[in-house]
């Protein structure tokens, strides 16, 4: 969540409700409702390392008081490194990755088995976000883009299943 | 149901306009040809027929040369109806139209056409009354004197020339037309003939006589009229017979009418394939959207309906427009032969000549779409996608592999290699040029055949001699020896001429004085005299007496006793009733009339025959014989090279519409060599080497084809109507040569269109829509 | 009416190329349900064209047996099975294969007409499907003069003016960019949720996922399926998408 809030934080000074409010208004169809402590507890995190400090109490009359929070320069420069950086590391379904493996080993369920369900799994996943983009609402464009690169990334897992299979078929695995 | 194929057809011939404009062409330009030709051997096979049923011509002439009693005629039983007799002159007298003079008979007849056996005028007007000084002359010697109508002409007589206009020219079914019978009938009033022949009598002597049209009754044969005659009726008489004169014309015109048999037989056959080769490659060019229409529902049967119904379609109209085009244009080339055949110009229209062609051409469309539709139907709709894509033969590897051996450019091999993917396309293609090949072939062949046979006299029953010398006035020492004097004369044959009689039957008797076994002469039997007491019999006199080799024939010869004369053959001559003999076997005491003279080889003819005349101070009149037979042969040619002409054509059309399929199916193909790196220039040059390929091959395999067929046609034709074979002359060597790269250029320029086609395909679209 | 409309029993195809003999199918036991969407998926050479093609008729098994709506038909003649596919079968393919000298019109018509409707019920059923399927501007056109995407609904117009009972599409999407492909599988949808039986071949997942069942295939044998279910809430869906780190 710092990345996320410190990014928000950046656009306009906020307390923590607004920020909650903010995240959801971006991120509402694919994100749960977020924890309005979680924000509190990572704006503290954020003050304690000097990347967010507090101005000052916006007075409600009731209680508690609420802190509005700005951004630091040293939080704005480290916003623009996150920004800036690409994003690393591979994702593949590693939880399936383990699962095919220790399936050989352990001889309990026959690999094939486990790339079967994976594949089912996968063309539903696909059929599903498909039935999304295909239906008469349509998302709006973020939203698209989302679901179009989890299309392109359920292809590619698709194509590795196939992949694994052809191995498993060798006697590779 | 026939909605859906009549929608497809209909499509069909609408969406591919330039390939079905071509092959309506194709298709006319073939039922034009078999459309004139069937019209024309119609025409020519029976232009005597048609000339007795428009003359209502008599079944025989008798001609009396002595008193005779016309009511005795009048009631034989064998007699049906007698005409109205006239007045025909003997006397040596001729028309001279530049170098060129022709013998003639003066005939007497009214201003007024008797209803019954009158003759036919065919160009001009018939005498006018009054008309003292106007001529109709027979039709075939005008075509040979070159005379126009309204021309001037001096009749030439021993009294002196006599100034007549020409008003027009006539053919009769009394007489076959000048040469094949001479002398010719040249008409004038009655009044004129007694005014040229004062004081005499017709119907009295050999050079004065009465000709009388009879009608027999039906079915009594000539031999009975002949024998009832000689029976029954006074008077010396000869005796012409319709059977006589047709067949002396038959005879004449064998050859040309054995043309025209060997071309009909042709452009059946020829066209016929062409027309089978381009109705097979459009099914071929439509395998793909079979395997749409059977992907869709259509049954075998409905796709070759369809296929059936669309080609029908087009065959119908394009057949019946050509055969119309063939009618039309069938007076034209008949106009050049009419003379000659001793009959009207006009077509004659019978219901087969009209449907034949039609009915032939509808048929083998409907045959040829048939045959490729059925098997085109009965393939899987898969293939048939596929078809027109690489075949996966295994002798496509072979032949690239071998190409690829040989350092060839790419788009060379590609070329070719091509020609072997599409196996059925290139043997579409290679027929189609062979047929072109084999038609140039037979051309030449019908050419070299009519040049060689052109000019000799023995084709239409002449003499085996080059030239003709009438002595008219000159001493007989005299022509004697300016023939001899002449170096360029290798042998002279003197000619007597004498009258005979069987009884009262009188016909001619030629006496040639010299050795007759040497080859040449027209001989249809038996062999020439070689002792006296020998003769030979023309054919016509064969037929009126029934005489045959190794018979003998007792004659009567003038006044003296009767002379037995052994037949020893029968040959053809353009004299009618006449036989041959040598001398010694009649007592012939007049000097010859004419001399017959062959020249070394190499001679001209006009040069000695202009030397002959200047030497003799004009008295001799020469003939050239190669020019009479060569003018009667000349009105053949443009009809047969028309003829040809046309059926060149129809193989060039369905080249030119083979080499388009060819090209356009092979448009995704194309389109898929230019994303892979050929330049449009490349494609250019794979297009027109694959065409040059097909090209060499159909050359050298189509010029043998043509010169076996020529050969074989003419061998069996000309067999067939008595002549034997060996008559189908080769083209020279140097004529055929030419065909290679005549062929090539025409490929080259024919595929030129469809090769920058190619080159311009533009691949996105060939690709996107395929 | 069955509820089985299709059924094979171990179907086989052999070619023999090259004095080779070359199995493309050893015996597919395959069901397809009436009004089931059926995706047959698989690498190319699987035998999935040559099992699509032996199901319509437009190649002939070598082996095996086809039942059609509770009849056998693989021994059936090209006529029975022309009459067949002009009544029960709609054919799609990758390329189209629309005649090129017939205008959209006349293209779609042509079964209609075929299979003995009048000019104007022809007429009619033309129009309607090509309001829904949007090509009624192109009627009058030529199909060489369409996009690709327009050229495939007139295929699929085509196919489907008969009411086929099976709709066979081969590579329907092949030669169609995203937004074609997308338009075209989603009429093929459409005309699935009224009932129409699809068996499709693809060997794009992302087509295959559109179908009921997507069966797999592989060496010219069947080697697994799995069935799919229809939508889910779509909050579900999106919230696994992207995971924020705390």
């Amino acid at each position: 969540m710092k990345y996320p809030l410190l990014a928000l934080l950046a656009t306009a000074p906020a307390h923590g409700y607004e920020l909650k409010q903010r995240f959801e208004a971006r991120f509402a169809p694919f994100r749960p409702p977020v924890n309005v402590g979680q924000v509190y507890s990572t704006l503290q995190r954020l003050e304690r390392d000097g990347l967010a400090q507090r101005r000052g109490v916006v007075e409600t009359g009731e209680a508690p008081a609420r802190h509005l929070y700005e951004i630091t320069a040293a939080g704005r420069r480290e916003i623009e490194q996150w920004l800036s950086e690409p994003s690393t590391g591979i994702r593949l379904r590693d939880d399936f990755f383990l699962k095919l493996v220790l399936a050989g080993t352990a001889g309990l369920v026959a690999p094939a088995e486990v790339l079967d369900r994976q594949r089912a799994l996968v063309l539903q996943e696909l059929r599903d976000l498909n039935d999304l983009l295909s239906g008469s609402d349509r998302p709006e464009a973020t939203m698209q883009l989302l679901i179009d690169g989890a299309v392109l990334h359920l292809q590619a897992d698709l194509r590795w299943i196939d992949l694994c299979e052809d191995r498993l078929r060798d006697g590779g695995l | 149901m026939w909605r859906s194929t009549w929608r497809k057809a209909r499509a069909d011939l609408r969406g591919r306009k330039l390939q079905t404009v071509l092959a309506f062409l194709v298709i006319a330009a073939a039922a034009a040809t078999l459309s004139l030709s069937t019209n024309l051997r119609a025409s020519a096979q029976l232009p005597y027929e048609r000339l007795r049923e428009r003359s209502n011509g008599a079944d025989a002439w008798v001609t009396f040369t002595s008193p005779a009693d016309l009511t005795q005629l009048r009631s034989l039983p064998q007699v049906q109806d007698v005409g109205e007799p006239y007045p025909v002159s003997w006397e040596n007298q001729g028309i001279r139209n530049g170098s060129v003079k022709r013998q003639v008979a003066l005939v007497g007849l009214g201003p007024t056409l008797p209803a019954f056996d009158h003759p036919v005028v065919t160009t001009g007007r018939w005498l006018a009354a009054g008309g003292g000084r106007e001529l109709v002359l027979d039709a075939g010697a005008a075509q040979l004197l070159d005379l126009r109508v309204g021309q001037q002409v001096s009749l030439l007589r021993v009294e002196g020339p006599v100034e007549f206009t020409v008003v027009g020219f006539a053919v009769t079914a009394s007489r076959a037309p000048d040469p094949l019978n001479d002398p010719a009938f040249a008409y004038v009033l009655p009044e004129t003939l007694r005014e040229l022949h004062p004081g005499i009598a017709f119907g009295n002597d050999q050079e004065h006589t009465l000709r009388v049209g009879v009608r027999l009754a039906p079915g009594v044969p000539l031999l009975a009229f002949f024998e009832a005659l000689r029976s029954d009726v006074h008077g010396d008489f000869n005796v012409r017979g319709a059977d006589d004169i047709e067949r002396n014309i038959e005879e004449a015109n064998q050859f040309n009418l054995i043309f025209l048999r060997v071309f009909s037989v042709f452009a059946l056959l020829a066209s016929g394939l062409i027309v089978a080769n381009a109705v097979g490659g459009q099914v071929l060019s439509q395998s793909r959207d079979i395997g749409v229409l059977k992907s869709i529902g259509f049954t075998p049967w409905q796709v070759t309906g369809t296929l059936l119904l669309q080609n029908i379609a087009l065959a119908s109209v394009a057949s019946v427009a050509g055969g119309a085009l063939g009618l039309a244009l069938a007076p034209v080339f008949l106009a050049q032969a009419a003379d000659v055949l001793g009959g009207p110009a006009s077509p004659r229209l019978s219901a087969p000549a009209l449907l034949m062609p039609i009915a032939a051409v509808i048929g083998i469309v409907a045959l040829f779409t048939l045959v490729p539709g059925l098997r085109a139907a009965r393939v899987s709709p898969l293939a048939a996608f596929d078809r027109g894509g690489v075949t996966g033969r295994s002798g496509v590897s072979r032949v690239g592999g071998a190409l690829a051996g040989l350092r060839l450019p790419h788009a060379v091999r590609v070329g070719v290699v091509d020609l072997t993917r599409r196996p059925t396309r290139t043997a579409l293609t290679l027929v189609a040029l062979v047929l072109a090949v084999i038609t140039a072939t037979f051309t030449l062949g019908i050419e070299a055949t009519f040049a060689k046979t052109m000019k000799d006299p023995t084709v239409i029953g002449g003499p085996p001699y080059d030239l003709g010398f009438d002595r008219d006035t000159v001493e007989d020492a005299t022509a004697r020896r300016i023939l001899a004097d002449d170096p360029d004369i290798e042998a002279v044959l003197p000619v007597y001429g004498t009258a005979v009689r069987i009884d009262r039957f009188g016909f001619g008797a030629l006496v040639y004085e010299g050795d007759l076994t040497d080859d040449g002469w027209p001989l249809r039997a038996g062999r020439m005299p070689a002792a006296p007491g020998e003769v030979v019999v023309s054919t016509a006199l064969a037929s009126r007496t029934g005489a045959r080799a190794g018979q003998t024939m007792t004659l009567q010869h003038g006044a003296s006793d009767a002379v037995t004369v052994t037949v020893v053959g029968v040959y053809a001559s353009t004299e009618g009733d006449v036989l041959a003999a040598l001398p010694g076997t009649f007592p012939i005491t007049d000097p010859p009339t004419d001399y017959y003279a062959r020249l070394r080889p190499g001679a001209d003819p006009h040069a000695v025959a202009d030397r002959v005349v200047a030497a003799s101070g004009g008295e001799l009149d020469a003939e050239v014989f190669a020019d009479t037979v060569a003018d009667l042969r000349e009105s053949w040619r443009p009809l047969l090279i028309g003829l040809n002409a046309m059926l060149f054509g129809i193989a060039g059309i369905n080249l030119t519409s083979n080499l388009l399929l060819a090209v356009r199916e092979r448009r995704r193909e194309l389109a898929i060599l230019k994303t892979v790196g050929f330049t449009p220039r490349q494609l250019t040059i794979a297009t027109v080497t694959g065409g040059i390929a097909v090209a060499a091959l159909a050359t050298l395999s189509g010029i043998p084809l043509g010169l076996v067929a020529t050969r074989i046609m003419f061998d069996v034709l000309s067999s067939a109507a008595g002549i034997g074979t060996g008559v189908g002359a080769l083209p020279g060597i140097g004529w055929l040569a030419l065909l290679l790269p005549l062929a090539l250029a025409t490929v080259a320029v024919a595929s030129a269109f469809p090769a920058a086609a190619a080159a311009r395909v533009r691949v996105a679209e060939a690709l996107r829509y395929e | 009416m069955t509820e089985r409309l299709v059924r094979t029993v171990a179907l086989a195809k052999t070619y023999r190329a090259f004095d080779e003999d070359v199995p493309a199918l050893r015996g597919v036991d395959l069901d397809v349900r009436r009004g089931e969407f059926l995706a047959i998926m698989g690498p190319s050479g699987c035998g999935k064209s040559t099992l699509l093609h032996l199901l319509g008729g437009l190649d002939s098994p070598t082996g095996g047996e086809i039942h059609f709506d509770g009849r056998r038909v693989d021994g059936l003649s090209e006529a029975a099975w022309a009459m067949l596919r002009r009544r029960h079968i709609g054919y799609v393919f990758q390329s189209f294969n629309l005649i090129s000298n017939m205008s959209v019109a006349e293209n779609i018509e042509l079964p209609a007409l075929l299979a003995g409707h009048s000019t104007e019920e022809a007429r009619r059923r033309r129009r309607e499907l090509s309001r829904q399927l949007g090509i009624e501007a192109q009627a009058v056109m030529p199909p060489g003069r369409i996009s690709g995407g327009q050229q495939q609904r007139v295929a699929l117009a085509r196919a489907l003016i008969n009411e086929p009972a099976l709709l066979i599409a081969d590579e329907p999407t092949g030669n169609l960019d995203s937004q074609s492909t997308r338009e075209v599988l989603e009429m093929l949808r459409e005309y699935h949720a009224r009932g129409q039986t699809v068996v499709l071949v693809t060997h794009d997942p992302n087509v295959a996922s559109r179908a009921d069942r997507v069966v797999r295939m592989r060496d010219g044998s069947v080697v697994g399926e799995s069935h799919l279910e229809g939508r889910r809430p779509s909050s579900d869906l999106l919230r696994t998408l992207v995971t924020v780190e705390d």
